[in-house]
């Protein structure tokens, strides 16, 4: 049934154009320059200078988290600018942008996966992890949003002599539910991924106590066929059950808003706008981590044009299914010839917080069409400076959607103004200190590109990749 | 690299069952047969659906180049091209405006206020306008890509591989807008006071499946004779099937995304929609649509050993499009009420008699061109090659 050879000839393929030449991994790699080349960024001794400044500048936001947390453990929910009606702030905005920055990582490490993309290789590692980061952020500020925070595991419907059970009609449930899964199967995911690098770094690393470590971590991998097939059918299959994960949770965010009947958040498009700007956002977040990173441990050669490239593809296509969420909104607010719809549309466009909305639009829709020209998206600089417009887009996306719902909705008496205050502001910067602290630690203590995939990769193409 | 005698056989036969389907349903219209306008839009609902899901799936192709979409090209092509011929079929929904759109009706209108706030938009000149722009862009991007493909396959040349891919990056655009908003046009406002903002979407994702489901049942059909023998692996029917899935499982998320939303809310606005669809018989029709369009397919889909069973992808590609048919039927006729029915005999001359000439149009197009594209450029096979070392590829490069 199969005539592979006949068809081989008769198929003429014409050469693309140059970017597709670009390859995946740069030519000349061996088995030890892979091992060699990733591994010493976690097994040199000392710290870099500049490690060392980024890392400082990260912990000291982190200590401002802190400092902020503490005050709003102290006073309680007050310290923030929240009010009736504005009740859910900053604190709701900042969890929905950093689960959705979350996103990406799923996307690049599962499904890429499962569609066979090479190019995901180099940065599925990190991706990953920065995904586990940013869950851990936006876990932070439901719990912290709570009026009595040390009650937060009453969520868990476990049995107690309370004979208290959650509301299982709650989207604060699903909410929970999807966030301690993806932050589990995450995990899973990162670890089992890491297992054969690990006992890499084991059998490298030169003291003791790095031996020992990864040692313990690596789990007594010893590289046998017996390993790898095992290692090869659980990691397929965790990225399976991953795979709905990047289409659920932000679904499930989605539904905190639609669920409700407040108009601009009862709208039906609401699951797969919010995962294409989950995606859009998350992209935007492993590129503002990645050019730097590739270029301060001179990765070029794993992390090539290639794969900022296809990244920018994948921002411009989601960002455009966001600009088509906006598109429906707006002409459904027309359509329903529903007053409060219409009114609402009309405040967020020139409302008091209009000024938002056209950065949003601006930064989210304007700016990355950019994206289309091969010569922007192929530059580092503008591709940075896009990617960092859109984390900023999505941000004000979910300001809109939070703050100009809640604070003029039906009844013009219970209108009012939200005012973010400094606690508001400290907690969310503080968050960024937190990711960045972590995402500092992580790419010095472990390989932040997968060793064993890209000995993989090397293997396939014969080291030398187109 | 021909047409297989079986599919150009069909030519004839699906012209004279198409006229004739095409004669009684005319006919049922003029009579003033009731339901009968009901079927004719729900058939062409269906038809033209085919035809935009085909193009929709053909833009991707020409935009992504990936290693599936070659043993399918073809009849997503052929499927994208038959659009002129729903243009043409348009024509009798103009005469029904009446009996099928309410705000069509000015004594409806008058005295409503949501109504008449929508008359700038839902009014009968604009209708037939914007009806007509969306198959222009349709049209255009069909034959444009559609010649350009061939003559890729004549030259090999490299600029047209280009092209193609920026026809298909901006189509994508374009046919998504037209189809969303052709989606609201034709159906959503069959119920005048409802809205989704989703259903454009979950109806253009339903048009992309069932035209997908009719390219992998022709393809897996045509898959054990030349040419196409050549391109279809068991690997590749494994793909076919994965896809298929894929887009059963986004269907399926879109339409229970509107369902729950609308269910939870509750609210007098909306959920109407689905108490009519829910209501008396045509629970029965809701619970079909539930097993067949998902669960089923859902089940059978996710076995290895099913998708590379030639016979058994073809049996789930076939009640796929099937059940397109049903969901579509499902849509459409109960926003009539009790008149949306009417004979049962309208619906089935309406839906054969238009798939014949369809099918007709369809096989005449497909015939006009090597059946697997030659010149298919594979470069991007680096990004879909195969993390299993012997993946089987259709086109490997050679340099």
């Amino acid at each position: 049934m199969i005539h592979e050879q006949s068809i081989r000839k008769e198929l003429i393929v014409p050469p693309m154009d140059r970017a597709d030449h670009v390859p995946v991994i740069a030519p000349g790699q061996t088995f030890e320059s892979v091992n060699e080349q990733i591994g010493s960024v976690v097994l040199r001794r000392g710290f870099q200078r500049g490690w060392l400044l980024g890392l400082a500048i990260a912990f000291s936001l982190l200590m401002l988290f802190l400092v902020a947390v503490t005050w709003l453990f102290i006073r309680g929910v007050g310290v923030w600018g929240i009010n009736i009606p504005v009740g859910w702030g900053f604190a709701i905005i900042n969890l929905v942008w950093w689960i959705g920055i979350g996103h990406a990582g799923t996307l690049i490490s599962a499904i890429l996966l499962l569609l066979r993309q090479q190019w995901r290789t180099s940065i599925n590692r990190f991706a990953e992890a920065m995904t586990l980061f940013a869950v851990a952020c936006a876990a932070l500020f439901p719990i912290l949003h709570l009026g009595r925070p040390q009650f937060f595991f009453w969520l868990i419907p476990y049995p107690n002599t309370l004979d208290y059970w959650p509301q299982f009609r709650s989207p604060l449930m699903w909410d929970f539910f999807a966030i301690a899964t993806y932050g589990l199967v995450s995990l899973l995911f990162w670890f089992v991924g890491l297992i054969p690098d690990l006992a890499t770094l084991r059998d490298r690393a030169k003291s003791a106590f790095s031996r020992v470590t990864f040692g313990i971590l690596s789990m007594g991998w010893r590289g046998s066929a017996v390993h790898w097939k095992r290692y090869q059918d659980l990691y397929y299959l965790l990225a399976a059950l991953a795979t709905p994960l990047v289409v659920s949770v932000h679904s499930i965010v989605s539904f905190d808003f639609a669920v409700g009947i407040v108009p601009g958040w009862h709208s039906t498009i609401f699951p797969p706008y919010f995962v294409a700007g989950a995606i859009f956002a998350g992209f935007a977040m492993v590129l503002l981590i990645a050019i730097p990173l590739r270029k301060y441990y001179h990765m070029e050669n794993f992390i090539t044009d290639r794969h900022l490239r296809n990244m920018a593809i994948v921002m411009l296509t989601s960002g455009l299914v966001v600009a088509y969420g906006y598109i429906m909104e707006l002409f459904m607010a027309w359509y329903s010839g529903n007053e409060y719809e219409g009114y609402m549309t009309v405040n967020r466009i020139i409302g008091p917080y209009g000024w938002v909305f056209g950065l949003m639009i601006l930064c989210n829709v304007v700016i990355p069409q950019l994206l289309w020209f091969k010569r922007i998206r192929t530059n580092t600089l503008w591709l940075w400076g896009i990617s960092l417009a859109v984390s900023f887009g999505m941000w004000f996306e979910r300001f809109v959607i939070v703050i100009t719902s809640l604070h003029r909705d039906f009844l013009p008496s219970s209108w009012a103004m939200y005012t973010p205050t400094f606690w508001d502001y400290a907690t969310f910067i503080g968050t960024l200190g937190l990711f960045a602290t972590l995402i500092f630690l992580f790419i010095r203590f472990l390989p932040f590109i997968s060793i064993a995939e890209t000995r993989e990769l090397v293997h396939q193409t014969g080291g030398k990749v187109e | 690299m021909k047409t297989p005698q079986g599919i150009r056989r069909l030519l004839p036969v699906a012209l004279v069952i198409g006229a004739a389907g095409l004669v009684a349903t005319l006919a049922g219209l003029y009579l003033g047969v009731p339901g009968a306008y009901p079927a004719y839009l729900f058939a062409f609902v269906f038809w033209a659906g085919m035809g935009i899901g085909s193009l929709l799936l053909a833009l991707l192709q020409h935009l992504t180049r990936a290693g599936w979409g070659a043993p399918i090209q073809r009849f997503i092509e052929a499927g994208a091209r038959t659009l002129p011929l729903m243009l043409v079929l348009f024509i009798p929904i103009i005469f029904g405006m009446k009996t099928l759109y309410a705000w069509a009706d000015p004594a409806h209108v008058i005295g409503d206020p949501i109504l008449e706030h929508k008359q700038p938009y839902l009014n009968v000149p604009f209708f037939v306008v914007r009806t007509v722009i969306y198959f222009a862009v349709w049209i255009f991007f069909a034959y444009r890509t559609g010649a350009l493909s061939v003559k890729l396959d004549e030259t090999g040349d490299v600029n047209i591989a280009g092209t193609l891919r920026g026809l298909g990056a901006g189509g994508l655009l374009a046919v998504t807008l037209t189809a969303t908003f052709a989606a609201f046009d034709w159906v959503m406002s069959l119920e005048p006071h409802w809205l989704s903002s989703i259903f454009g979407l979950m109806v253009t994702m339903g048009m992309m499946l069932g035209a997908f489901a009719l390219a992998v049942a022709l393809a897996s059909w045509a898959s054990n004779r030349p040419p196409l023998d050549a391109a279809i692996s068991p690997k590749r029917f494994n793909d076919l099937g994965s896809l298929m899935l894929t887009f059963v499982m986004i269907w399926a998320y879109l339409a229970f995304s509107q369902f729950l939303l609308i269910w939870s809310a509750n609210i007098s606005e909306e959920v109407p929609w689905y108490l009519t669809r829910m209501a008396g018989n045509w629970t029965y029709v809701a619970i079909a649509v539930l097993v067949f369009h998902f669960a089923l397919p859902f089940v059978l889909l996710v076995f290895r050993d099913v998708k590379r069973n030639r016979r058994l992808l073809i049996a789930i590609a076939v009640l796929l499009v099937l059940v397109r048919a049903l969901d579509t039927f499902w849509l459409i006729v109960p926003a009539l009420g009790a008149a949306g029915i009417g004979a049962i005999w309208p619906h089935l001359t309406a839906l054969v008699g238009l798939g014949g000439l369809w099918v007709a149009f369809f096989v005449w197009n497909l015939a006009r061109a090597p059946l697997l594209p030659v010149g298919l450029p594979a470069p991007l096979l680096d990004d879909a090659a195969s993390s299993e070392p012997h993946h089987n590829r259709i086109v490997t490069h050679e340099r």
